[in-house]
């Protein structure tokens, strides 16, 4: 029919059809159309005409090429199944089979291939096939990723606008009808009705339609109360579909359209109140799990509206500690404000018990909490008239002292030290508690908060330096964070002392191990635990919101490494330094300015700088990462996608980004010497990434024979501990300028050895 | 004409002056059988397709009719070029007829819309869908799809592109006497007979491959990262400035086409215009992005050779049944290498084949084709169907 192509176009038709599928499949709007436009490229790839995608129990999914509910499919599916590549359909004559899994195991889909005649499947159209089930499995997954993302989005931005009304404590009327319209919108649904109990049983209080009548038809608001009254009783989230209470005929509303509802529990303070439900067109099916959850998730707002309103009545009575009876939190911020605004002198004795964790772990609560009452009732038999004493929950206690001096304060500090440190009986046990104490004072004008805080700041320090001791509040001592204990107040010290420091991986050239970047990594060592590792720290910075900072420590540090081996390096640009950045840093406006201010600061050539930013980052807010990464790139900032493949993996974001770099997983890069599937795939997304003039680096290199099936693919540049440890910068000085040496032996000129001895200091 | 008392196929030309006066003459002589079914019309882009509609309209009463623009076109009596074709199939045939309109927006729906009017199927053991669609439109493999996802595999489709003619005048298509643009018009013709269809080009690869690096649907922005506009001009040493002259650069471009790799083989790309902006190619049918593509050559004799084995291969497959007419779908974009005596030549190759069979067709502006897989648009291709 045609002329045959020569060697070179044959070889590279497979992984071109794969580069050609990846790129219409990642342009899919949704699972069903990538699933839909998959099978239809597949079959074109093939020359086939059936091809359909089967659900695990062999349920056809997507047919193409006949109707769904055609009955030659089944022996179709039965001859694939076992093997039988030559079979006969009835009407098109012989035709050869073939079929694959898109994932491992009994539970995956598959993808099933008929082409009319005689003509057997290739050995390279069979692989083919398996790298296109496999790219297929790939897309499906990021789709669905993108979607939970782009629907918890949705969920939060709705969950917000129900909180924001909670907090700012508008009435509770209008927190149900924002619950009630964001259930109708998220769900899917035409009604949405609250239902709460009054003394006359369950009454509507909120009503949510998309219909354009005012009132909603009585039939609906009868199905919304039976599916409540089913909800009251049961105390569980019930559709209509698990309800035998109602029949079929009340599914069907008097415009003729079977519809469907659901309800879950609305409570307060733990008791059933009555039911938030959703009506909507349906027959017979039942809520899918994530409108459950939705449902779900907004009668819970709906219970915290109603818990919160009685909690406001109650907590202008409950300024008092259950525990010990002192006054807590609330009411000692009160009376101390009061103090500060008569205009003398205050002062606060901060105290955090030493050791009490352990009593609480080992003899339990009810011991802990025997022993705070002891406490308390020590502390407070220490104190004088006038002199408040509270505690704030946990081991903390915190005693006001109004009109004092420093020393009267202090000489309280030691009588209450003092005081702590006898044993106490508690139970048949003897218990020693000691205890960190921090003072601070403050006059008017100064808030109340910061008082406290000043006090909690300097308890901290004593309980850094091994507890059992007074220190008074300091300047200096602000910038020590004091906050919770454990790792996150250490952490916070850390990086508000610059404890942390930066080592360098290597990038390197795959062929030649010259050095092509590194990658600035930051280590904490803890004085007493030792190395934390970096997933542990980094997660406790983002929680604790020290991720930014540390970023911008980082970000410092390792421009002015990299500007440093530029003045080594005798010719050329000195080695790029590659810097992540985290989610959180590029929604920080100011890290444009950051980035700016640093390159300033170090002098260091901006394209010497490589920002690393993750997939999911990119996607989260995809127009203003989109104009920062525009603006980085107008200053000369080069920029990578980090872990690319674990993701969403958007070619179409890929395109739109001016990222020049592309990171392969370290997971494709396990895989890549097996077989088929990682070379196939790693072959492909390098094609692609040179076609949009991408440099690729392979993560997470760890053998030979990964370095030679990278090199087969296209990839030239790696990371990974076969390459090169991460090592501090002086000692990448050395890798960039003797990359074949490898050893501790520094290259000859003084210059070099002047440079990198300044470094090592 | 062929006529065994059953079915039959009858072919009326006519250039008298004055496209209605032909119209109604090769409507008539196609007409001639008893129990006629469905008229299909090829004439050039520059006559009046409303005066066709009209004339062809008095003449055939109740009969449906379907037709297309074609920058040439071939009847019994010879390759015209000029006048009206009027193809008419009769008798034992069962046909019906479907459009669908505003296929540059949406054309995936619209080839499922057409190819789900046409049915149900009767019982009848063979179908033949025949799809002519107007140049103007878009995606054509879309459109191709769309039908596809409803006709499936037991259905072959094959038609055209309208053509524009070698004087270029807006493309048009006739759907039972109105006359349409951006649409489709079908007919499903369904017998007990067998049908044989062939499709050959001809083309093959020359010089080194190279990737789309950029490209979306039919425009190719770069090849192998340099502006795709520079590497054609350059690789075919094209005279300076030629791609700002929108003209000259059709007609340079018509005999060299871009191939793409399809499963060992080559799918041919016709090149329509040059984008001197953005120094990109405008094809005629997608270019995915990664896909490997070759400048592709051919020469008069390969050219010949394609219209021959499709001819053969067509009316071979028919077996023992003797064929009733040869349906041909030819590329507009094969006429300048067909030039200087080539169009003649071409014309006697499928008489040779077909004997004292019916011949027609048109030179249009893509062909379609779905016998086998699901790729059933083509450029610069020969569609050949023999109807038993």
């Amino acid at each position: 029919m045609t002329l045959m192509l020569n060697a070179r176009a044959d070889q590279s038709w497979g992984t071109s059809q794969l580069v050609e599928f990846l790129a219409v499949l990642s342009g899919q709007s949704d699972e069903a159309a990538a699933s839909r436009s998959a099978v239809e490229r597949v079959l074109e790839s093939l020359d086939a005409e059936i091809g359909m995608l089967l659900e695990p129990d062999l349920t056809p999914m997507v047919v193409v090429g006949t109707n769904r509910d055609d009955k030659r499919l089944c022996p179709l599916i039965r001859a694939a199944l076992a093997g039988e590549s030559a079979t006969e359909i009835e009407g098109l004559g012989e035709c050869r089979t073939t079929t694959v899994a898109l994932g491992v195991g009994v539970n995956s889909q598959r993808l099933l291939v008929a082409r009319l005649g005689t003509e057997d499947f290739l050995p390279q159209e069979l692989l083919l096939l398996r790298g296109m089930a496999w790219v297929l499995d790939l897309a499906r997954r990021q789709l669905q990723v993108l979607t939970a993302l782009n629907e918890r989005q949705r969920v939060l931005e709705h969950l917000a606008r129900v909180q924001r009304g909670i907090v700012a404590r508008v009435p509770l009327p209008e927190v149900f009808d924002t619950v009630t319209e964001s259930a109708l919108s998220l769900v899917g649904s035409e009604l949405a009705v609250l239902h709460l109990l009054d003394r006359d049983g369950l009454a509507v209080v909120s009503v949510s339609g998309r219909a354009t009548e005012i009132r909603p038809p009585a039939w609906a608001l009868r199905m919304s109360a039976d599916v409540a009254e089913e909800v009251y009783q049961r105390d569980e989230l019930m559709s209509t579909g698990g309800m035998s209470g109602i029949r079929r005929a009340d599914h069907v509303g008097d415009d003729g359209v079977a519809r469907i509802a659901m309800g879950a529990p609305v409570r307060e303070n733990g008791a059933i109140v009555g039911s938030l439900v959703v009506v909507s067109p349906g027959d017979g099916h039942a809520f899918a799990e994530a409108q459950q959850q939705a449902l779900r998730t907004f009668a819970d707002q709906v219970s915290v509206a109603l818990s919160d309103a009685k909690a406001q009545l109650a907590a202008q009575h409950a300024v008092r500690d259950p525990v010990t009876g002192l006054p807590n939190r609330v009411l000692f911020l009160d009376q101390l404000e009061s103090a500060l605004g008569t205009g003398r002198t205050v002062h606060v004795i901060f105290l955090d018990l030493d050791r009490f964790k352990h009593v609480n772990d080992t003899l339990g609560h009810a011991v802990g909490d025997d022993l705070l009452r002891k406490v308390g009732r020590r502390l407070r038999e220490t104190l004088r008239g006038g002199e408040v004493l509270a505690r704030f929950g946990g081991d903390e206690y915190a005693v006001l002292l109004e009109n004092s001096t420093d020393a009267n304060a202090r000489r309280c500090a030691e009588r209450l030290l003092s005081a702590l440190q006898s044993p106490y009986l508690v139970g048949t046990d003897q218990i020693v508690v000691g205890g960190s104490i921090g003072v601070a004072s403050g006059g008017q004008g100064m808030p109340a908060s910061d008082l406290l805080r000043n006090a909690d700041t300097a308890m901290y320090q004593a309980k850094r330096s091994g507890g059992a001791r007074i220190i008074a509040f300091e300047e200096r001592m602000r910038a020590v964070a004091a906050h919770t204990g454990g790792i996150e107040s250490e952490l916070r010290w850390a990086v508000e002392n610059e404890g942390l420091r930066v080592v360098f991986q290597p990038i390197v050239g795959l062929r030649d191990r010259r050095l092509y970047a590194a990658e600035a990594l930051a280590r904490w060592d803890h004085p007493t635990r030792g190395p934390v590792p970096p997933t542990e720290f980094i997660r406790v910075a983002e929680e604790a919101g020290l991720i930014t900072q540390l970023g911008r420590q980082v970000l410092y540090t390792a421009c002015s490494q990299a500007a440093a081996w530029s003045e080594v390096v005798e010719e050329g640009p000195g080695p790029s330094v590659s810097v992540n950045v985290s989610a959180r840093q590029l929604r920080d406006p100011g890290f444009l300015t950051d980035v700016r201010r640093v390159l300033a600061d170090t002098r260091l050539d901006p394209a010497q700088l490589i920002l690393e930013v993750t997939e999911s980052t990119m996607v989260s807010d995809l127009d203003a990462v989109l104009e920062l990464m525009l603006r980085l790139r107008e200053i000369g900032v080069r920029l990578a996608i980090d872990d690319f493949g674990t993701g969403y993996s958007s070619l179409s974001y890929l395109r739109m980004f001016p990222v020049e770099i592309l990171k392969i997983d370290r997971s494709f890069v396990e895989g890549i010497a097996a077989p088929w599937q990682g070379s196939a795939f790693v072959q492909a997304i390098v094609r692609l990434a040179h076609a949009l003039s991408m440099t690729t680096v392979a993560e997470g290199v760890e053998t030979e024979d990964q370095v030679n099936a990278l090199l087969d693919a296209g990839c030239d540049v790696g990371q990974g501990y076969l390459l090169a440890r991460p090592m501090a910068s002086a000692d990448i000085v050395t890798y960039a300028v003797a990359p074949a040496t490898r050893g501790p032996g520094l290259p000859g000129s003084s210059r070099f050895r002047a440079a990198v001895s300044e470094l090592r200091r | 004409m062929s006529d065994d008392g059953k079915r039959w196929v009858r072919v009326g030309h006519s250039a008298t002056a004055g496209e209605r006066s032909a119209a109604a003459e090769a409507a008539a002589t196609a007409l001639g059988g008893p129990d006629p079914k469905l008229l299909v019309v090829f004439a050039p882009s520059g006559y009046s397709p409303h005066d066709i509609a009209e004339s062809i309209n008095d003449v055939v009463s109740g009969v449906p009719v379907i037709g297309c623009s074609a920058t040439g076109h071939l009847g019994s009596g010879g390759r015209p070029d000029v006048g009206v074709v009027v193809v008419g199939f009769g008798g034992d045939f069962d046909v019906d007829v479907a459009c669908g309109t505003d296929f540059n927006a949406r054309p995936r729906e619209v080839g499922a819309e057409v190819a789900a009017a046409l049915y149900p199927l009767p019982e009848r053991a063979n179908h033949l869908v025949l799809m002519l669609t107007d140049n103007l439109a878009g995606d054509q493999q879309e459109m191709v799809r769309g039908a596809y996802s409803v006709l499936g595999a037991s259905v072959p489709l094959i038609g055209g592109v309208a053509g524009y003619g070698v004087i270029h005048s807006p493309s048009w298509l006739l759907y039972q006497g109105r006359v349409l643009q951006d649409a489709v018009v079908a007919a499903r013709l369904s017998s007990d007979q067998p049908i044989g269809i062939s499709v050959k080009h001809g083309w093959h690869v020359e010089g080194e491959g190279m990737i789309a690096t950029a490209s979306v649907l039919n425009q190719v922005y770069t090849l192998d990262d340099r502006p795709a506009l520079d590497v054609f001009l350059a690789r075919h040493e094209a005279p300076a400035g030629i791609e700002n002259d929108p003209d000259a650069f059709e007609v340079f471009a018509l005999g060299r086409p871009l191939a793409i790799a399809r499963r060992g083989e080559i799918a041919v790309r016709h090149v329509q215009q040059a984008d001197p902006r953005t120094r990109s190619l405008i094809c005629a049918a997608a270019v995915p992005k990664g896909a490997a593509v070759w400048l592709a050559t051919t020469d008069l004799e390969s050219t010949l050779d394609a219209t021959d084995a499709a001819c053969r291969e067509a009316l071979d497959s028919l077996g023992d049944v003797p064929p009733k007419a040869l349906l041909i779908f030819d590329c507009a974009g094969r006429r300048p290498v067909l030039r200087g005596g080539g169009l003649h030549q071409e014309w006697q190759r499928m008489r040779e084949h077909a004997g004292d069979l019916p011949i027609a067709g048109f030179y249009g502006n893509g062909e379609i084709a779905r016998l086998r897989g699901t790729n059933g648009f083509h450029n610069q291709t020969f569609v050949a169907c023999a109807l038993g």
